[in-house]
């Protein structure tokens, strides 16, 4: 038996577009675009459904050779707005991730988009997946900062 | 007071300077010599020693001599594999966002060519 472990965590990123909403909100929801700036063009092929309860499915060779999979579903949309999804991410070997996400969008003084990006999740180990998260950058120091706020 | 919790305020008390935390930033890039370290910080070589003496207490970075020069990187060492994998996870999602950003950009430029 391998020896196994979950961390729970919560993550939040934030960034300015120099784009109105409704097209910060269009590169999410049209499969496309979606497909264009989060995944290249994977050849295991990318499906999105964009609705309340539709899915979105990823399956892409991952750098250590295996599948990485990614299944989520909607769970919540407002236009221009909000988004909501749940998903798990798969590397092969079982999920590694169980996770949910949280896009909120807002006008910016300048009439750009400021996007806040939460992510929740139940981060697993002990699955077989490529080593490839090797190094970190500054998430020590904001996971600190997160533990402070908490 | 746990083992655990003294570790704490050592990570906390090394965490408060803001040349420590810039230590930790630049060594999160790469392994560095200690002048190397200090010269972006323009402190002295004794502060940059004392500096790296409370991260290295608090666990936080390692150090070695090697002849001459002393090299430091970050310890990661009291990472799990969950918290790694974590790390890994917040970059893919901020390259992603960022490719997005690149993509908004080419969607401008492809407009103003459609208007030529």
């Amino acid at each position: 038996m391998t020896d196994r472990s979950v961390v729970h965590a919560t993550f939040t990123l934030k960034r300015d577009y120099p784009a109105p909403r409704a097209r910060v909100f269009a590169a999410f929801a049209d499969p496309e675009k979606k497909r264009q700036w989060a995944y290249g063009a994977p050849e295991g092929g990318h499906a999105l459904d964009f609705r309340v309860g539709g899915r979105e499915t990823v399956n892409m060779p991952g750098p250590g050779g295996g599948t990485f999979t990614y299944e989520g579903v909607y769970q919540d949309i407002i236009e221009g707005e909000r988004i909501v999804y749940t998903y798990t991410i798969d590397f092969g070997g079982g999920s590694a991730a169980v996770t949910m996400a949280t896009v909120e969008l807002a006008d910016s003084k300048d009439g750009g988009t400021h996007l806040k990006f939460t992510e929740q999740g139940a981060y697993l180990d002990g699955f077989d997946g490529p080593k490839f998260w090797e190094s970190g950058t500054t998430s020590l120091l904001d996971r600190l900062g997160q533990s402070l706020a908490d | 007071m746990t083992n655990y919790q003294s570790q704490m305020d050592r990570v906390f008390h090394a965490l408060a300077d803001r040349n420590r935390r810039a230590m930790i930033d630049q060594l999160s890039h790469s392994t560095l010599t200690v002048s190397e370290l200090r010269e972006p910080l323009g402190i002295s070589l004794p502060a940059t020693m004392q500096h790296l003496a409370v991260l290295e207490e608090a666990g936080l970075v390692r150090s070695r001599k090697q002849g001459r020069v002393r090299t430091c990187e970050l310890d990661r060492s009291a990472l799990s594999e969950a918290e790694k994998w974590i790390q890994h996870r917040r970059e893919f999602v901020g390259r992603q966002l960022d490719a997005l950003g690149a993509f908004l950009a080419s969607e401008d430029k492809q407009e103003d060519t459609d208007n030529d």
